[in-house]
């Protein structure tokens, strides 16, 4: 073999190990950003109880908690980044549910941003499911190798400087096998999400058509004998004022079209809970949401008589 | 496949893994490029293998028939490019001439209009159709004979490192390769792997750092200062010659590495002296495709100063609209025509690089032609288009705020572009400070950090550009 090439194997893996050892450590832990979202789309028909959303729900609510309250359900959370309600994402969500499952049970976590054409072109769950299945299948096997190679951010480096400096700025996201990203950040950036959603919302309001297309979704279910419970997932009070003047989100008619779709809606408090970034819960409050949800869908499904 | 993705490089190792005990012989070595080969497109949709197929077989059988009529070569011709420009014009075109034609149907009055046919545009089709076509055209100008093995044949036009995004690789060139089964020198397998650890780098670590902030600037459209939409454009112009460039020199080290020469596809264009120095430099195999396939066979230059114009000017727009089914692809070529014709009318890139600092201004007069024409490249409507060299050219009061949105990273990327291109614009590429022998020692110890920047620094992957072409 070429001596050169062989220098250049030998130089190359020293300097990925040195690299890879010696980086920036980030405040990612669990099974990793990438991974979850794999490991999601290939989940199978196991669960009893699935819940749905976009960031808000992956980050705000705790399928371990939730499962615990409700009896010991097996649950998952099926939230995926700037997730919207389009046909595939709600098949999917359906698929996961356990055949054998007695009282199956979904809850969708409606934000206005979910029910918008942009959501539904384009967002975390079509993005990972509509990968070729093999190479799916590959980043799901070699996952700890491709985590030790993953790129370098500009920003690790940044904070490399100022943990120096002792001004470390950290971005705690626990990636839990459920489903679950716990979250916290350290400074806190309580304005950082209001100026994307803002853009986010520029010609690209609340779809009707989204809307009934979901509307259908949770009738076919409910008459199937699944229960669907949904909620709009609190959020800090800057944000819900901004997606109720911008996005076109006319709450209490959603509200009223989902009862009468044979859903149940959740009335939880929209500002009892701790954002760090305007939009996510971290993760003291998404614990606390998760027993709140619980105890109002254990009162939901209890019913008068009991 | 991606070049850039995990599945590539399982595939490219089991392939060259496979590669030395099979070259050997030549039925097999031809089978064994030909099933690999569709393995790689048929990765993206099996379907569209026998578009390829059908491509292939067609001008391999004319090709033949050719030889054996030869006083039906004409006719012969007619088919393989009715057929190849058909299916590139059903595939790729299909929908903007019906899009074009209904608008004019309205603006007759017409009451009616034509259903749209929305097609998926297959992978590489405009690459492998051109080899293909040129296969024939060649054998009908007698200048190569055909291959009378259908697997040789195969093996030239689905050869993988080039079947989807070129360089275009002519079958006088390859098909003569073909026949050898001797196994990649030291020397070629050296160059191979700094060719392929060049074009990553080139397509992982500048060209999508550069993505976002292109795609953002594009995506946001409106406003921003002048200052802003030069850094966008400069930033386009080195994502688009990074990423081609580099998809261009992994597929000649791939190459390399299995005793295969590929011809250069790009030379450092933006040091170009003229426009028409920048087309020697610019995606080669396609300019010279067209020059050999379109300029020459409509008269060149030997028509007089209008004639050959003329023919320059159909060159540039065809060579704009082979690129993208849309108007400002067309206008990206017509911008290129005028700005060629201007230049062979007024000889201006020799002339003011006469003037003491001429040179600089020549460059700078070029970039900006060639910038302007990006612009155009990379719009997603003439309207931004226009709206974006409006800015270039109208509007003031940039902030540093506005510049820092673009983001540190591809700031800091496309300054690293610039002073590389200027090294060679400067002639600093000459005799170098190390010898020969410590250079040799030092290569490995410099590609190894190159991969290593490839895997840490690499920014948010996507496909390559030309992919789309």
């Amino acid at each position: 073999m070429n001596h050169r090439v062989a220098a250049t194997a030998v130089l190359t893996v020293l300097m990925i190990v040195a690299v890879g050892l010696l980086r920036p450590t980030s405040g990612e832990s669990g099974l990793g950003a990438t991974r979850l979202w794999l490991e999601k789309v290939a989940w199978g028909p196991q669960f009893d109880f699935i819940i749905a959303g976009d960031s808000r729900i992956y980050r705000g609510v705790s399928p371990k908690t939730l499962g615990a309250e409700l009896g010991g359900r097996v649950v998952a959370n099926f939230g995926f980044s700037g997730l919207g309600y389009e046909s595939a994402y709600l098949d999917a969500v359906e698929a996961r549910l356990a055949p054998a499952a007695l009282d199956p049970m979904i809850l969708l976590g409606i934000t206005p941003h979910s029910l918008t054409p942009v959501a539904v072109r384009r967002n975390g769950f079509l993005e990972t499911s509509q990968e070729h299945p093999a190479d799916r299948m590959l980043a799901r096997q070699l996952a700890p190798l491709l985590r030790f190679v993953r790129p370098i951010q500009p920003v690790e480096l940044v904070e490399t400087y100022d943990s120096i400096r002792g001004q470390r700025k950290w971005y705690y996201q626990h990636f839990h096998a459920d489903g679950w990203v716990a979250s916290r950040k350290v400074p806190e950036t309580p304005k950082e999400g209001l100026a994307a959603y803002k853009e986010e919302f520029a010609g690209n309001e609340v779809s009707p058509d989204i809307v009934a297309g979901l509307l259908t979704r949770v009738r076919q279910w409910t008459a199937r004998g699944i229960r669907v419970f949904g909620f709009r997932p609190p959020t800090s009070k800057a944000m819900v004022d901004l997606e109720d003047s911008i996005s076109g989100f006319d709450e209490p008619m959603f509200v009223r079209a989902f009862e009468e779709a044979g859903g149940v809606w959740l009335n939880i408090d929209q500002f009892a809970y701790h954002s760090y970034d305007s939009s996510h819960l971290d993760r003291d409050a998404a614990v606390s949401l998760s027993h709140d949800i619980a105890r109002q869908i254990l009162a939901a499904t209890r019913g008068p008589a009991e | 496949m991606l070049f850039n993705s995990l599945v590539f490089l399982i595939f490219g190792a089991l392939f060259y893994a496979g590669w030395p005990m099979l070259r050997r012989f030549s039925n097999v070595r031809w089978g064994y490029l030909v099933v690999a080969s569709f393995v790689f497109y048929g990765w993206w949709d099996w379907r569209f293998l026998i578009l390829i197929v059908a491509s292939g077989l067609l001008d391999f059988i004319v090709g033949l028939a050719i030889e054996r009529y030869p006083l039906r070569r004409k006719l012969l011709l007619a088919i393989s490019i009715v057929g190849n420009v058909g299916s590139l014009a059903t595939f790729k075109y299909l929908t903007f001439l019906t899009i074009n034609a209904n608008q004019l149907l309205a603006a007759a009055g017409a009451g009616w209009h034509i259903p749209l046919a929305e097609l998926t545009l297959p992978v590489g089709i405009s690459f492998y159709t051109f080899q293909s076509m040129s296969y024939t055209i060649d054998i009908y100008r007698g200048s190569l004979r055909p291959t009378r093995n259908i697997l040789h044949f195969f093996a030239y036009l689905s050869m993988f490192p080039q079947l989807v995004a070129g360089p275009i690789i002519r079958a006088a060139d390859l098909l003569p390769q073909l026949e050898s089964g001797e196994p990649a020198t030291q020397e070629q397998r050296w160059n191979g792997l700094v060719r392929i650890v060049h074009g990553y780098f080139k397509k992982v670590v500048i060209a999508d750092n550069l993505a976002p902030a292109v795609n953002a600037a594009f995506a946001g459209g409106d406003g921003g200062s002048a200052l802003y939409w030069w850094l966008v454009v400069t930033m386009f112009a080195f994502q688009i010659y990074c990423d081609f460039s580099g998809y261009s020199d992994i597929a000649r080290g791939l190459a390399n590495w299995m005793g295969y020469h590929f011809p250069e596809n790009f030379n450092h264009p933006y040091i170009a002296r003229s426009l028409r120095d920048f087309w020697t430099r610019w995606h080669i195999s396609l300019s010279t495709w067209f020059r050999d396939y379109v300029y020459i066979p409509l008269g060149g230059s030997k028509q007089g100063k209008f004639g050959s114009l003329r023919n320059m000017w159909i060159t540039m727009v065809v060579s704009g609209l082979w690129h993208g089914a849309a108007w400002t692809f067309v206008i990206w070529g017509g911008i290129h025509a005028f700005c060629l014709m201007i230049e062979r009318l007024t000889d201006w890139p020799r002339r003011i690089s006469a003037w003491p600092g001429g040179r600089y201004l020549a460059s700078a007069v070029l970039l900006t032609q060639v910038w302007v024409a990006w612009v155009f490249f990379r719009a997603a409507s003439l309207g931004q288009a226009l709206d974006v060299v409006g800015h270039m050219f109208a509007s003031a009061g940039s902030t540093l705020s506005e510049i820092r949105s673009l983001g540190i990273v591809p700031l800091a990327v496309v300054a690293g572009a610039i002073v590389r291109e200027g090294y060679f614009y400067f002639g600093m590429d000459g005799p170098h400070v190390l010898s020969e022998s410590w250079r040799r020692r030092l290569d490995p110890l410099f590609l190894a950090m190159a991969i290593t920047a490839c895997i840490f620094l690499r920014g948010p992957g996507g496909a390559f550009i030309y992919f789309q072409f």
